[in-house]
């Protein structure tokens, strides 16, 4: 049997969202970014949510899979500029398996 | 995979811990293959702790001397092997069988399923006592022989 590797794409597209259209509950300070040498987000996030556009960080919130590891890498790897909140009672990730 | 969410457990077990060290490295916790998987408990990150602490007085030593050769860091594994959730992974090594033994999760479980419902349920077919109900189930999935085997198996994997 040979095993098959779905990419990342398509193993996000598997999961089920409730995206907050109006609010993210991840809030970027771009000037501590700039600062900051590690940029710990860009590798640690399962769901590959923050990547670099023209320099900047920037959050694609509606895959993000709520397990928190970007907080602390930002705050113990990183400068702080990461601000992650549970999202709003309803929006997120909807796990349908555990 | 029917949903993604990151929550992966690689295979681990006594059998398959890697060189925890070499020239300028120490490898701890899941980049280790480190992991307790004793069917009853599921244990990684107590293990990545333990190995991470022990990793990290090598280093502590290997500093101390001013040398990070693969000599100086082989303290590492001395320190993990002292531990007692390596002492656990030893203990549990005939565990990890089980696990790998794909008819404890997909032969059993129905085989034992089958003769409850043959003896628990009134049909209007002659009946059959436990020994035949197990019998027939049993054929074309295991033989006694095997299952036997299985059973001592489990009992070197959680009894003793």
């Amino acid at each position: 049997m040979k095993i098959q590797v779905l990419s990342l794409d398509a193993r996000l597209g598997l999961d089920k969202y409730e995206i907050d259209e109006k609010n993210s509950h991840i809030l970027i300070d771009q000037s501590r970014c700039q600062q900051c040498l590690l940029q710990p987000c860009l590798t640690v996030c399962p769901a590959a949510v923050y990547v670099t556009v023209d320099g900047d960080i920037v959050a694609r919130y509606e895959n993000c899979l709520e397990c928190g590891t970007c907080q602390v890498a930002c705050d113990t790897g990183g400068e702080g500029g990461i601000t992650w909140n549970p999202p709003q009672g309803g929006f997120g990730i909807l796990f349908r398996y555990g | 995979m029917v949903e993604y969410s990151a929550q992966a457990i690689h295979r681990g077990g006594v059998h398959l811990i890697p060189k925890l060290y070499g020239h300028g490295y120490v490898v701890a916790g899941s980049a280790a293959r480190l992991l307790l998987n004793n069917v009853m408990t599921l244990r990684g990150m107590d293990v990545a702790v333990a190995s991470a602490a022990s990793a990290a007085q090598a280093v502590l030593a290997a500093r101390e001397a001013g040398d990070y050769s693969a000599d100086k860091l082989a303290v590492y594994e001395q320190f993990f092997k002292q531990t007692d959730v390596y002492k656990d992974m030893v203990t549990f090594k005939e565990t990890y069988a089980l696990l790998e033994n794909k008819r404890l999760f997909h032969v059993y479980p129905d085989l034992v399923g089958h003769v409850m419902g043959d003896m628990f349920s009134v049909k209007a077919r002659p009946g059959k006592k436990a020994y035949r109900a197990l019998r027939d189930n049993m054929q074309d999935e295991v033989t006694m022989w095997q299952m036997m085997k299985d059973v001592i198996q489990i009992g070197r994997g959680l009894v003793r």
